[in-house]
Parts: structure tokens; C-alpha cells; sequence
């Protein structure tokens, strides 16, 4: 093939080419520094309608027994996608759950899901909540049905797949789409650390007590090893939750629970599995001088933190720098207005 | 360029003619192709759903649900041509008779001389997350409370027990050690056979009976329970 030949179909491939990378950055991007993501991007390649789609079932209480609880009644935008004043999370009929509600953000980058991380996939987990008899009450199988029969969601599944068919791996692939554009990485520690701004000295002092105290298992840029820990916690008498050996059925696992992260830290409250602590205060006194011990305990709380009052002052003025204003007040993340009008 | 209508009848002709050459290809291919039943029976009826079935002198039992996956088909026919199904999955319900045949695409002309599959689905599909047609989770095989496909599903009811206890429910599956529950399962179909019904049956009665019902009535999660019960499982298929 001579040279003048060639060069047209040169020139097609870079133009797709260049159109795939923008498209990719536009809908996706890995932060600088970050490492790749766990999410399988081959499986389910995002769109801006797949996307649109499954923001629109996230925020649809359609998907419980009764359409009175939606994934968004727990997961609410304006508290890093986590659930405010409920340490445990209220469900269907006002039923309440065993496990406070965790934010929800850079889920392409989480292993496991779940505090005892008995989902191992993103495209699986919106079936716990779902089937949860505390949570939704409903089943797969009939949500599937319901959306159906909607012919808003019959242009949307269109609009998205190019034809009306709603099968549970498209429902389900459609909110893993949305969910994995919950991305955070614009808060004053990110704009510090791309040397846009800087600390202040009170957070500078709480970043090196972070450093030494916390990194081991809220590590940057994540501000989670996405490992399980047993981070000293009293077990609670009436709930009994045993955590990660509930599903490995090991007792090395007994009272591991996933490490969270800590990004919008500030708005996420109330903390820890059960939701036991309402403040951030709370939580440190926890970790300076209420460790439980325990066979399973941390390796990183096998040696006492100290802190003084000055300290954890000074710890939690570098904890509200992980505040992702742009993250959680972005209205393309907020419920979708003609979600009103949608039957 | 301008064709006489000499021409054109000619090449009209030689068109018909392939496509009907490809089209007796193809429909002859398609009569060629191997069809494996998996038939769930009670002793040798095929087991309908509510139905009671004599499980005992003193007991019978109906059926609700079972379904279980067959995965990693694998054919070898008695001029030792090999087929290898490999990523699909058939899931067979007995609420659906369609699901009993699975049609492969092996065009064997000898009868089959072996049969290799897997009960269940394998860990590595298990930790690619969910999948389409009969792994699509809205089939009722993933498990909602942990992730998972369940390898087989067996919901009954004993008709001498009361209550609670009268009901059996078999969730049965697990993906990762020591709790791993899908079967692999081979089977030498009778040499020189003329047959080529390549029937697996797979008895419920047979893998009832082997199962002290009034001790385990319900495994529902990945376990040495589940994995023991997946393999008497295995043990009640076998060739017809």
C-alpha cells in the first residue's frame, strides 16, 4: 500500500483515537499519583446515558418493596453519600439496620464492599440493600418487572443500550456507572498536595500527628489500605457482630471490619460500623483511650496513642482539610429533577 | 459495463445455487448437533414441581424449586473428537422443561464416548462479578447477602414434619477455599452404543436419601455443610 494511501486511514485512527482518550478523561479520570483503579472498566465501559440511567435508579425509591426507600434515603449527597443523625440506618416500614450506612465515593478503587466486605464486586452489591429485609424488602426479579413497565425507564434503558430490554445485569451496571463517578479528589489536602495551596500550621501539625498515628491504615491517597481491621471497639451486646468472620467463618477474622476512608470525614458522621460515635472528638478518644483488647486487635493499636487535648485539636483541624466541597454539593451527583415526573 | 441477460441468468443461477448449497450446510449442521439432556427425576420420573413424591415408607416430599448450573461442558466423542463448551452456562430449572436441553455447537458424527462438567459455577467466573444470560442475577442464583453465584438451588417440604422444620432449603455454593463447592463430574457413555439420546439424569430421591433431613434442613451460606451436600449432589448424577 503506497504512502498516500495509508495516511487517510492514519489520520481516522488518530481522530477515534484521540475521541476514545477524551471521552475516557471526560467520564473517568485517575487522579494524578492515584493508583489504577480495582473496577473492571472492560465489563462495563461508561456513557454519559449508562451514567444518567443509573443516577436516575439511584435516586428511585421504585427499587424498594413498598417505592417508599431509595438508595439515596441512606446514601445522601450532602453527607458524602452516608447517612446523618442514624447510627443505624432506617429502612423500609422504619425498620432499623445493624450497620450504619458508609459514604460512598472512589468505589472504583474498593476491593471489597460491605463493612465486613461480603461483596467483592461493585455490579453485586446495590442486591444486598435490595433484598435486605430491613433495608428495601424487594427482589431483583421484581424491580426488573417494575421497570418495565415504565415507559420513562423503557426511552431511558433505550437511550442508554440502543434497545428497551431491562435485564438485572443492566439495571445493575447502570447504577454501578453512576456510582463510580462519585469521585473525590478535590479537597484542600489534594490542592496542598498538587502545591496549589498550602496548610495552615495547625494543619500542618495535625498532618504529621496523621502521619504517625493514623497513615498505617487510612493511607493517602485513598485514606484506606482497603484492608480489615479490628480497631479495638467494645463489641456491641445486642447487635453481636462478629464482622469479616461472618463471612470468611475464620476466627482470625472475629471483629474485622473494612477500613473506611476518611475523605469527607467531616460530613460523614455519625462513625464507625455501628455508628456508636456522633463527633470526631469522640472518635479519637476512642482511639487514645478506649481500646478494647482483643486477640484480633490492629497491629497499629497494639501501642497506645497519646494525644493531648492539643493534639487531637490540632488532628482533627488536618481531618476537615479531606472536605471535598466540589465532590459533595456537585449537582451533576444530586437527585435528578425529572426523576419528579417520571411516570 | 453492460451484461447480455445471457450472463446475468447465468450468474442468477450459480448465486441460487450457493446460497442453497449454504443454506443445506448450515440446516445440516445444525441436525448434527449434539444435544445433552440434564434431566432432574424422582427414581425415573421427571420431577414436577409441587408434585408429592414418595421419599420413604412414612414420608413423601414436594419439589418447589431446583435449579443448578452445569458449566465447562466438555464432549468427547468414540472417535475421540473433543468439544469444549467453555464459557458457557446452562442453568436447569424444573420450571422451565426449555432449560433441560442444552444444544451445543459440537458436530460430532460418531455417538459420544465421554462427558465432562462442572456442577455449579467455577471461582474464577465467580470473582469476574456478575454476567448475562443465565448468570444474569436476576435469575435468583446470586447470592444477595454476600457475592456469589449459588451452584444449586433445593427448596421442598416433608410432609411429616410441622412447621418450620418441614421445609428444606439447600442454597448451595461457595467460591473460594477452603469452602469451594462446584463439582466436576465425568461420565463414560456404554461403548458402541447406537444411542444418541445422551441423557444425564440427575435423582433427587437418590440425593435426599443420602441426607439426614431432620439434621440438615437448611444450608444456606458457603460452608463444610454446603461443600459435603455439593458432593452428594455430584454422586446422584449419572448417564442414561
Amino acid at each position: 500500500m503506497k504512502s498516500k494511501q495509508v495516511l487517510p486511514f492514519l489520520f481516522i485512527f488518530f481522530i477515534l483515537g484521540t475521541g476514545f482518550v477524551f471521552l475516557k478523561n471526560e467520564l473517568f479520570i485517575v487522579p494524578k499519583g492515584w493508583p489504577r483503579p480495582f473496577y473492571n472498566f472492560k465489563t462495563n465501559s461508561l456513557t454519559k446515558e449508562k451514567i444518567k440511567l443509573g443516577r436516575f435508579l439511584f435516586y428511585d425509591p421504585i427499587l424498594s418493596r413498598d417505592s417508599t426507600i431509595s438508595c439515596a434515603s441512606c446514601h445522601s449527597p450532602y453527607n458524602a453519600f452516608a447517612h446523618s443523625d442514624h447510627a443505624l440506618s432506617h429502612g423500609i416500614d422504619d425498620k432499623i439496620g445493624t450497620r450504619n450506612a458508609p459514604a460512598l465515593m472512589n468505589l472504583a478503587w474498593q476491593k471489597n464492599f460491605m463493612w465486613d466486605g461480603a461483596v467483592h464486586t461493585l455490579d453485586a452489591q446495590p442486591l444486598a440493600p435490595l433484598h435486605n429485609l430491613l433495608e428495601m424488602d424487594e427482589k431483583i426479579e421484581n424491580v426488573i418487572l417494575k421497570l418495565r413497565r415504565n415507559k420513562k425507564y423503557q426511552q431511558q434503558f433505550r437511550r442508554a443500550f440502543g434497545d428497551t430490554i431491562v435485564s438485572g445485569e443492566r439495571f445493575l451496571k447502570s447504577l454501578s456507572q453512576f456510582l463510580i463517578t462519585l469521585n473525590s479528589s478535590n479537597s484542600k489536602y489534594d490542592s496542598v498536595m498538587r502545591k496549589e495551596a498550602k496548610f495552615t500550621e495547625q494543619e500542618n501539625t495535625g498532618y504529621s500527628l496523621f502521619l504517625k498515628n493514623c497513615n498505617s491504615c487510612h493511607t493517602a491517597p485513598l485514606f484506606t489500605n482497603n484492608s480489615f481491621e479490628n480497631n479495638g471497639l467494645l463489641q456491641d451486646p445486642v447487635l453481636n457482630d462478629i464482622g469479616r468472620a461472618k463471612i470468611t467463618l475464620q476466627l482470625k477474622d472475629s471483629f474485622l471490619f473494612k477500613v473506611p476512608t476518611l475523605r469527607n470525614i467531616e460530613f460523614s458522621a455519625p462513625y464507625m460500623h455501628d455508628g456508636r460515635f456522633k463527633n470526631l472528638l469522640e472518635v479519637l478518644r476512642h482511639y487514645t483511650s478506649g481500646i478494647h483488647q482483643s486477640p484480633t486487635l490492629s497491629a497499629s493499636l497494639q501501642a497506645k496513642i497519646n494525644l493531648s487535648e492539643k493534639d487531637r485539636v490540632d488532628l482533627i483541624a488536618f481531618l476537615l482539610t479531606l472536605t471535598d466541597k466540589s465532590f459533595l454539593f456537585n449537582a451533576n451527583n444530586s437527585f435528578p429533577k425529572e426523576l419528579l415526573d417520571k411516570n | 459495463m453492460r451484461l447480455s441477460f445471457k450472463k446475468i441468468r447465468l450468474r442468477y443461477f450459480f448465486f441460487t445455487f450457493y446460497l442453497l448449497i449454504f443454506f443445506t450446510a448450515i440446516s445440516q449442521r445444525k441436525n448434527d448437533l449434539v444435544e445433552i439432556k440434564f434431566l432432574p427425576v424422582f427414581e425415573n420420573e421427571i420431577v414436577m414441581p409441587g408434585k408429592y413424591y414418595p421419599l420413604s415408607q412414612n414420608d413423601s416430599i414436594t419439589i418447589d424449586v431446583l435449579r443448578f448450573y452445569i458449566s465447562s461442558l466438555k464432549l468427547i466423542d468414540q472417535n475421540n473428537n473433543c468439544f469444549f463448551d467453555k464459557p458457557t452456562f446452562h442453568l436447569i430449572d424444573i420450571r422451565d422443561t426449555n432449560s433441560f436441553f442444552v444444544r451445543t455447537t459440537a458436530t460430532f458424527t460418531h455417538n459420544l464416548e465421554k462427558i465432562e462438567f462442572v456442577l455449579g459455577i467455577d471461582s474464577l467466573t465467580n470473582t469476574n462479578g456478575i454476567g448475562t444470560g443465565d448468570l444474569d442475577p436476576a435469575k435468583g442464583m446470586y447470592w444477595t447477602w454476600q457475592s456469589g453465584y449459588i451452584n444449586m438451588k433445593l427448596e421442598a417440604n416433608l410432609k411429616s414434619m410441622a412447621g418450620e422444620n418441614s421445609s428444606i432449603v439447600f442454597h448451595l455454593g461457595g467460591f473460594l477455599p477452603p469452602f469451594l463447592a462446584c463439582q466436576k463430574l465425568i461420565f463414560e457413555f456404554e461403548k458402541n452404543t447406537t444411542s444418541k439420546n445422551n441423557v444425564i439424569v440427575f435423582d433427587i430421591k437418590k440425593y435426599l436419601s443420602a441426607i439426614d433431613l431432620k439434621d440438615q434442613h437448611k444450608v444456606m451460606s458457603p460452608s463444610v455443610k454446603a461443600v459435603d451436600l455439593s458432593k452428594l449432589a455430584a454422586k446422584s448424577f449419572s448417564v442414561k
